[in-house]
Formats: structure tokens, C-alpha cells, sequence
């Protein structure tokens, strides 16, 4: 499943990203710290489909859809 | 001279490492051809060059493309050391960072340290690094200090001044792992087994030398869960607007008077001096008059700069942009469009820099193109005066909601609600032409900090002066040109002079809206500068102007008589109206293109008239 779907309060690791997503943007989310087997959890979902705000080792960020549902998790 | 190249992640202490090493003396200067500033400082001696604060040295964007370039011409051509800032309290991230920094400074065979700042931070959280630990493994030393309180600092500075003397040479017994990451530095291609190589290693790295994870992010995520909370994040959100909308107009008006009256003040004095009434009133009128024009704008400015950049410091502006951003992107805007669209209430100008922080191109454009609709500090004397003339002084709604104060809000509203319609058409227009990209949305929430009060007044007085600077020269020419156009030929006779007779001229394209020759002076001369348009019905109805006293001229006009219906057709133009030379310039500057800054002037200044007309005729009919 994707990051987007993760729930509040949830944890899961990192498998890899969606097939035919962006070079570049895989580029940068593995720069930020979304690479495999690493821990996120999920600190915060915002209505309407707005950002989620997810924990990635000691660092926070908020991603929009489109780019949380490029990454894959474990369900 | 060896230089120094000092790279950093944004939100790691970098800009106050740079301030503490380089004393008061630097200077802000923009990359040619890009909006990216570059700082330049002085170091006993040697120059130091602060690099924009970048996540990572692979560039996605253009604009990250032309920053990193002009990084890797810099070490490529420059006799140079490598400065990286790391944060304490983030080590696996800084450490990733480190290691490309490390790659990239081999590449050229440049020498790279490491400097471990928000030691403090690390303290308090009851966290002692073993900094010759961590400087054997990465191979390279590393420096701990804490920019903010001093700690380690006048060591690192001695530290720093001998490696810089020393000569550098490559080092013949390589560590194994750094064989791969050399080769790999080579290719210019995305190389995702460099990263994850990285990775692993930062990994293993910070879980020996850094802090736990939960320790370090318990204290932020508390707090974020009260202010991102719907309900109390939405009433803090409110109340930090309200608070920005207080300084702008509350706070900056004495400031603002203060100002004013020193230069009325100044000019009668200097002009009362002078023999020919002609000079007096050049000296009077266009010299200190125009010098007025720019200047009191500075204080609200100034004052917008240091609330903005608290909350920038504090770490709550990255909130701000994640509690906005699904509202605004539905216009095809970002989160972070928030604050060039607040600071816009001041000038447009500080908003139009604002915009820089956008990640998005496309978006930032868009939010550039939409900033002049947020009503600015110049458009208050003429909101003012037209509202004075067309809204009786009572209060609706049970004695609650002041009228006047009401419409001005409307009037403000107005604003935000033409950008947002605008933003939309723009964005699909900008999606047809492919040359601006967009991007998604990814932001770091910082941790929380209490903001360093120097670098929050650098930041203020840094705006102002960029302020005066740029826009400065603009706004006196005008107003200079102005006084010469309304003064001459008839030594102050307004009715006789060249102004008068252009307003006669293009009267024709003003009487559909009900309005005669006077007021297409006025309406002409403020396509320069707003204000402008009280200034020169003011000389018209020849009624004494001098600051804020509208009812004179106001009870003038009124007794003359001006329709609602053209009165309302003017506040409609007057809100969407692009009437502002220096925000041309400033757009011009920033996106280096003809068609969106003067583009932008005619575009907006058309809609307004069509939109005047309309509603003229529409309330004409009621």
C-alpha cells in the first residue's frame, strides 16, 4: 500500500516507490531520508485530502497526495 | 587568499554560523540571470560564500540546477575551502548531507570541515558528542559548536584560520568506503546505490554518535499537535493573521506620522531658505515630496519583515503553509503562497521576494503575478478618500459593524478574491505553455526555536534597505516628474498646466465611467504610483493636503457631486489595477521577462477598466 493510506498514529517501513514515478522526485524523497526499510510513522492527517505530516528517523515533513502515494510501504 | 564555501541544510544555524564568523560584514547579491542570493562575508580576511540553504546536491528544478552550478564552478575554479554545516540535533540527515558535501569537495580536490552547530540544543537534551569519534569516521574534522550561544565558536574560528593557512594535498590511504562514493560522484546521472550507500552509512553513524529520535522530536511533535489541532491550531493560525494586520496598520502609523512630519517639516525649512518660489516649491513639493513618497513606507515594512521573519525563525511559519496549502491549492497555489500574499497587505515588493521560498515554479510565478491584487499600503489614501466621499460615517447591524470600516474590509477581501481567480486562469494558462513546471509539495516542519533577535533585525533592516534601494529611485523619479508635469507651463497653475491638457486629452476614455478630466488626471498619473491619486485631485479642487485629513477634500467633491455609481466603478478599478512602477520593476527582476511585468501592467490595468465600466453601467441602471 502506499504512504497516503498510512493512519494516524500508525508506523510501517519503506518498500520502494510506485511503478513510473518521477525520477527526479524519487531522487529527492530519498534525499529527504524516504529510502527502504526505513520506519515512518504517521503523526498527522488533515481533511479533504489536504498534507499529512509523517516521522521519518529524527526529521518531520508533510507531503500532499501525489506524492505520498508514490511511495509504497508495508501493509 | 583561500575562500571559504559554506554549504548547509536549511534550518541548521547555517545563516547565523555565517553572521558569527563574518561579523556585520556581508553584503546580499543575486546570482546573475536567477532569483538565488548569494551572501558574501569576510572572514580575517578571506572571503566566505554562503550558499542557499539546499536539502540535497542533486538539483530537480531549474532554478536548483543554476544554484548547484554555480556551487560546483565555485570549487571547480575558485582556490577554495569546504565548510559544511551540520545540525546537531538532526544527525543522520546532516550526516547524509556531509557525505555528498564530502563526495563533492573530492571531486575537485578541495578541502572539506565540518562544523556541528546547536551543540546547545544537543545539550539540553542531555547529549554529549564525540566529535573525534565522529571526525575519524567521516574522515574529515569535525567541529562542535553553538552559533547561537558562542560555545566552541572562538576555538573554531582559530581552528578554522590555521586550516585555512595549511596547505591541502589528497590524501594517499583512502577509507574503503569512500572509493565507491568517489567514482560514483563522477557520473552526473541520478544514482540511487550512492545514495542508498549513504544512507546505510548515516544510518549506522548517527545511531552510534546521535540523539534518539523520540528524544529529539518529543518536544515539537507535543507542540504540533496542539497548534495543527483544527481547532486550537485554526485559533492560533487566526490570531498570528490578526496580528500581522495589527502591525502593518496599527503599530507602523506612528512611525509612519513621524516620518511624514519630519520631511514636511524639513522641506518648509530647507524651501523657506531658498530665493526663487519656483526652487522653493521644486525643493518643497518634488524633492522632499518625493523623498516622503517611498520613505514612509519603510517603517511598515520593516515592522511586517520582523514579525514574519520571528515566526520564520520560530519554526511556525512551516506550519502556516501546511495549514494553507489545501485551501490555496485549489487555486492552483501553495501552502507557502501564504506569506507573499500577507506581506503583500504592506507593499507588494517584500511580497514578490516572499515568493522566492515557493517550491514549485509555476506556483511561485503565479503567486508573483497575483501578489500586486492584495491591497497595499498605496491604495489606503485612495480607499480612504472614495470611501469617505460615498459611505455615510454609521454603523449596521445593531450598532456593531462600523460602515466605513466594513467596506474597507470588503475592499481588502475584494483583492484576495480577484488573485484567487486569477491564480485559477493563470495556472491554466501557464499549463499550456511547458516552460513552468510544477512540482508537488514537500516540506520539513523545523523544530521549534526561539528566534534569534539579531538575525531577526538583520533580516527587517536587510528588507528595508533592499526596499529603499530599489524601489527608492523609482518612486522619487515619478513623483519628481509629476510635480514637473503638473507644475510648468504656468509656474503651479494646475488648470493651465501640460497635466491639465493631457487630462483633457484622454478625458473621452474616462466618461463612460461617469467621470470627467480632473479625475483622468488623477487616474493617469496614479498608473505611476497610487497615492498619487489624492495628491492631484487634492491640487485640483485646490483644497490644502497635507497628510491624512480627508474630509476636506472629501465634503469638496461631495458637494460637487460624484455618483455612487462612478464611485464604486473607481474602488472596482482601483482594486485590481496594477498602478505601480516599482513592483513592474521588482517582477522584471525577478522573472526577467518583459511580458510578466509590463505584460502584467497593461493585462491588469485593461481588466480594471473593462471591470470600472461594467460596473458603472450596471449601477447606473439601479
Amino acid at each position: 500500500m502506499s504512504l497516503w493510506e498510512l493512519k494516524k498514529g500508525t508506523r510501517s517501513s519503506i518498500v520502494g516507490y510506485a511503478p513510473h514515478s518521477s525520477a527526479s522526485l524519487i531522487q529527492r524523497l530519498t534525499d529527504l531520508g524516504f529510502t527502504q526499510d526505513t520506519n515512518v510513522s504517521c503523526l498527522k492527517r488533515s481533511f479533504f485530502n489536504g498534507p499529512m505530516v509523517v516521522q521519518i528517523q529524527d526529521s518531520v515533513y508533510t507531503l500532499d497526495k501525489e506524492l505520498a502515494s508514490m511511495v509504497l510501504i508495508e501493509s | 587568499m583561500k575562500k571559504i564555501v559554506l554549504v548547509g541544510k536549511p534550518n541548521s544555524g547555517k545563516s547565523l554560523l555565517f553572521n558569527q564568523l563574518t561579523g556585520l560584514r556581508q553584503k546580499v547579491a543575486n546570482f546573475p540571470g536567477v532569483t538565488v542570493e548569494l551572501k558574501r562575508g569576510n572572514f580575517e580576511g578571506h572571503e566566505i560564500i554562503d550558499f542557499p540553504g539546499t536539502y540535497s546536491l542533486e538539483p530537480i528544478s531549474k532554478d536548483e540546477s543554476v544554484a548547484i552550478s554555480q556551487l560546483h564552478k565555485t570549487l571547480r575554479e575558485e582556490d577554495c575551502l569546504v565548510l559544511c554545516n551540520l545540525d546537531a540535533t538532526r544527525l543522520e540527515r546532516s550526516l547524509v548531507f556531509a557525505m555528498q558535501v564530502q563526495a563533492l569537495a573530492k571531486q575537485y580536490n578541495r578541502q572539506a570541515v565540518y562544523c556541528l552547530n546547536l551543540i546547545d540544543e544537543a545539550a539540553r537534551l542531555g547529549h554529549q558528542y564525540d566529535v573525534e569519534g565522529l571526525s575519524e569516521e567521516l574522515g574529515n574534522p569535525v567541529y562542535a559548536v553553538s552559533a547561537k550561544t558562542l560555545i566552541g565558536v572562538s576555538e573554531f574560528r582559530v581552528e578554522l584560520k590555521q586550516v585555512l593557512m595549511s596547505k591541502f594535498s589528497v590524501d594517499g590511504d583512502e577509507q574503503p568506503n569512500n572509493q565507491s562514493l568517489e567514482h560514483n560522484a563522477q557520473s552526473s546521472n541520478v544514482d540511487l546505490t550512492a545514495s542508498q550507500d549513504i544512507n546505510v552509512k548515516a544510518r549506522f553513524l548517527a545511531k552510534k554518535y546521535g540523539i534518539g529520535h523520540d528524544l529529539v522530536l518529543k518536544t515539537q511533535n507535543k507542540i504540533d499537535n496542539i497548534l495543527l489541532n483544527s481547532v486550537l491550531g485554526g485559533l492560533v493560525f487566526l490570531s498570528v493573521m490578526f496580528l500581522l494586520f495589527q502591525s502593518i496598520f496599527t503599530w507602523a502609523a506612528p512611525l509612519m506620522d513621524g516620518i511624514e512630519a519630519v520631511i514636511i517639516y524639513s522641506g518648509e525649512q530647507v524651501s523657506s531658505w531658498l530665493p526663487y518660489e519656483w526652487l522653493a516649491a521644486l525643493v518643497n513639493d518634488a524633492i522632499f515630496g518625493g523623498f516622503g513618497a517611498f520613505l514612509v513606507f519603510v517603517p511598515q515594512i520593516v515592522i511586517l519583515t520582523m514579525i514574519i521573519s520571528v515566526l520564520e525563525e520560530s519554526g511556525y511559519l512551516a506550519r502556516t503553509a501546511l495549514i494553507c496549502h489545501k485551501p490555496l491549492s485549489l487555486f492552483g497555489l501553495s501552502g507557502r503562497s501564504f506569506i507573499p500574499y500577507l506581506s503583500a497587505h504592506a507593499c507588494a515588493i517584500p511580497g514578490i521576494y516572499a515568493a522566492r521560498t515557493i517550491e514549485s515554479p509555476r506556483k511561485r510565478l503565479v503567486t508573483m503575478l497575483t501578489v500586486p491584487l492584495m491591497s497595499c499600503s498605496a491604495r489606503i489614501p485612495v480607499y480612504s478618500l472614495l470611501i469617505a466621499i460615498l459611505v455615510p460615517d454609521t454603523s449596521i447591524m445593531g450598532g456593531m459593524v462600523n460602515l466605513q470600516g466594513f467596506v474597507f474590509f470588503c475592499l481588502y477581501f475584494g483583492g484576495f478574491v480577484c488573485a484567487l481567480f486569477f491564480s485559477v486562469c493563470l495556472n491554466k494558462w501557464l499549463a499550456k505553455r511547458d516552460e513552468v513546471s510544477d512540482m508537488p509539495f514537500v516540506l520539513e516542519l523545523p523544530p521549534y526555536r526561539l528566534p534569534n533577535a539579531r538575525q531577526v533585525l538583520m533580516n527587517s533592516m536587510n528588507t528595508g534597505v533592499r526596499f529603499v534601494k530599489s524601489a527608492g529611485p523609482i518612486i522619487f523619479m515619478v513623483s519628481f516628474a509629476i510635480w514637473v508635469l503638473a507644475y510648468f507651463p504656468n509656474n503651479g497653475e494646475l488648470n493651465s498646466s501640460f497635466l491639465a491638457s493631457i487630462g483633457t486629452w484622454i478625458e473621452p476614455v474616462f466618461s463612460p465611467m461617469g467621470l470627467d478630466w480632473r479625475y483622468a488626471m488623477a487616474i493617469l498619473l496614479s498608473f505611476l504610483a497610487r497615492e498619487v491619486f489624492v495628491g492631484v485631485l487634492a491640487t485640483i479642487f485646490a483644497v490644502q493636503f497635507n497628510g491624512e485629513d480627508y474630509l476636506g477634500l472629501a465634503t469638496q467633491i461631495q458637494s460637487e457631486g460624484l455618483s455612487l455609481a462612478s464611485g464604486i466603478a473607481l474602488l472596482a478599478f482601483y482594486v485590481i489595477a496594477l498602478q505601480c512602477v516599482a513592483t513592474v520593476a521588482t517582477l522584471k527582476g525577478e522573472t526577467k521577462s518583459n511580458l510578466y511585468s509590463w505584460g502584467l501592467y497593461i493585462a491588469y490595468g485593461f481588466i480594471a477598466y473593462l471591470v470600472a465600466i461594467c460596473t458603472y453601467t450596471l449601477l447606473s441602471f439601479l
